[in-house]
């Protein structure tokens, strides 16, 4: 199993990314900034020290500057670097936050949360961050919330149209679940021409955003 | 009645439109804290923090301003921030939002750490175009992932922080066949919340381990 170590990174941000070399285990290192911190002195340093190793390192750039498209970047990359392109064997990914704008920084930390990668904040001493392994805040839903969840969009719908979209066995079963969606915040209620819509929230989007993460298609 | 909390930097500007917007604000929360090596920084973040401390006087709203001895120990921040949080809602009080824009980095991933673990919304204010940018949080509800037994197991080595516990201990304090205490012990290694090294003087025996991150995730609370 191959060790990748995904290190956030803008210009002066070399004692953090050092400091994760030397206490996090890793066969491949990447380096991640935005803008044009790939052309800082400190990363050519990383890359001399690591081809002094006999190793390259990759350097990916994020063009985004919108907070949630820079965390789907972000989740892809790691999604991609989960897995061996060319043994189809799965890595072992760990995240250093501690680099990069606050921007990039915060959008690390979520896609760590959203994919249950290993992650540390590395500034001065190592500090693990309490995210369990391959467990994801969608974890907790049960199956039928799930698919309630994958078949609710942000504009608003009645209950006849969720139903007609789910299927799920009942319709009380479905308004029990939609029940238990809204105690979870993921669904927003108004009440129209005395009929109930139900539209998601914004974190039911970003649930349901996890949910597609984690089962493609 | 609700409390707004916030990171604190150099820029006033970046915590007080938060306050401005949330309604029924009576108490507010900021954590700040300067670089000791940096005589300019400790001067900025004091002019900062007056600005604010003015605004909530004048309107009548109280303000706790927490100086963090060390600004870039992101545990030590984490762990203030979470007993803060809990307090506040133990005594029934809501936190409307959580401001993450200012203070030093370290503060600012530990508050939304923390964010992420009690479910608190979160606001971001752009560094670039200042735009408040409200993050889309989903609590992180890691008890419900955990089974009971799972929590019984981290709950007797919370209580027994800094003792060693072997498997064959830690069977016994929670009445259950050693067996069955590895099965769930193996799964809390694979979720990374616990480690097994092996006994100092007889090499068949494991102690089972906290991993430090645990104490974050479970809270001092």
């Amino acid at each position: 199993m191959m060790r990748v170590l995904v290190s956030a990174y803008e210009d002066g941000d070399l004692e953090k990314v050092l400091l994760a070399m030397r206490s996090l285990p890793y066969d491949q290192l990447v380096i991640v900034g935005q803008g044009n911190s790939a052309e800082s002195k400190g990363l050519e340093t990383i890359k001399e020290l690591e081809e002094m190793a006999g190793h390259m390192v990759i350097v990916e750039t994020l063009a985004d500057t919108e907070f949630l498209p820079l965390v789907d970047a972000f989740t892809e990359l790691i999604s991609t670097y989960s897995t061996d392109a060319r043994t189809r064997t799965r890595n072992r990914v760990t995240l250093n936050i501690s680099g990069g704008s606050r921007l990039l920084g915060a959008a690390s930390l979520f896609a760590a949360f959203r994919l249950g990668v290993e992650a540390y904040h590395c500034d001065g001493t190592v500090t693990k961050l309490p995210i369990m392994k391959d467990v994801r805040p969608t974890s907790v839903f049960t199956e039928a919330q799930t698919k309630l969840l994958c078949s609710l969009c942000q504009d608003w719908l009645t209950l006849d149209e969720i139903v007609a979209r789910a299927k799920p066995p009942s319709r009380q079963a479905g308004e029990r679940v939609l029940r238990e969606l809204r105690k979870y915040g993921l669904l927003r209620a108004k009440v129209e021409g005395g009929r109930i819509l139900l539209a998601l929230s914004d974190a039911g989007a970003e649930a349901q955003r996890i949910v597609h993460i984690a089962e493609p298609g | 009645m609700v409390a707004v909390f916030g990171t604190l930097g150099f820029r006033p500007k970046s915590l007080i439109p938060t306050i401005r917007s949330t309604a029924d604000v009576d108490e507010v929360v900021v954590y700040c804290g300067s670089d000791k090596a940096d005589p300019g920084s400790a001067k900025k973040v004091a002019e900062a923090r007056r600005s604010v401390v003015e605004y909530c006087r004048n309107l009548r709203i109280a303000i706790e301003v927490v100086d963090l001895e060390d600004p870039f120990d992101f545990r030590s921040i984490a762990l203030r921030i979470r007993a803060d949080v809990r307090k506040r809602k133990q005594a029934g009080k809501d936190i409307g939002v959580f401001n993450i824009a200012g203070g030093t980095r370290p503060t600012s991933s530990a508050a939304l750490l923390v964010c992420m673990l009690e479910g608190i919304p979160t606001v971001y204010v752009h560094d670039v175009t200042y735009q408040e940018i409200r993050l889309p949080l989903l609590r992180m509800e890691y008890s419900q992932v955990l089974s009971g037994m799972e929590r019984t197991i981290l709950g007797i080595l919370v209580n027994n922080k800094g003792g060693d516990l072997t498997e064959v201990e830690l069977a016994k304090l929670v009445g259950k066949h050693k067996a069955t205490v590895n099965h769930h012990l193996r799964n809390l290694v694979k979720k990374g919340a616990v480690r097994l090294e092996r006994h100092p003087k007889d090499s068949r025996k494991k102690i089972v381990r906290l991993e430090e991150s645990t104490e974050l995730l479970l809270g001092e609370a």
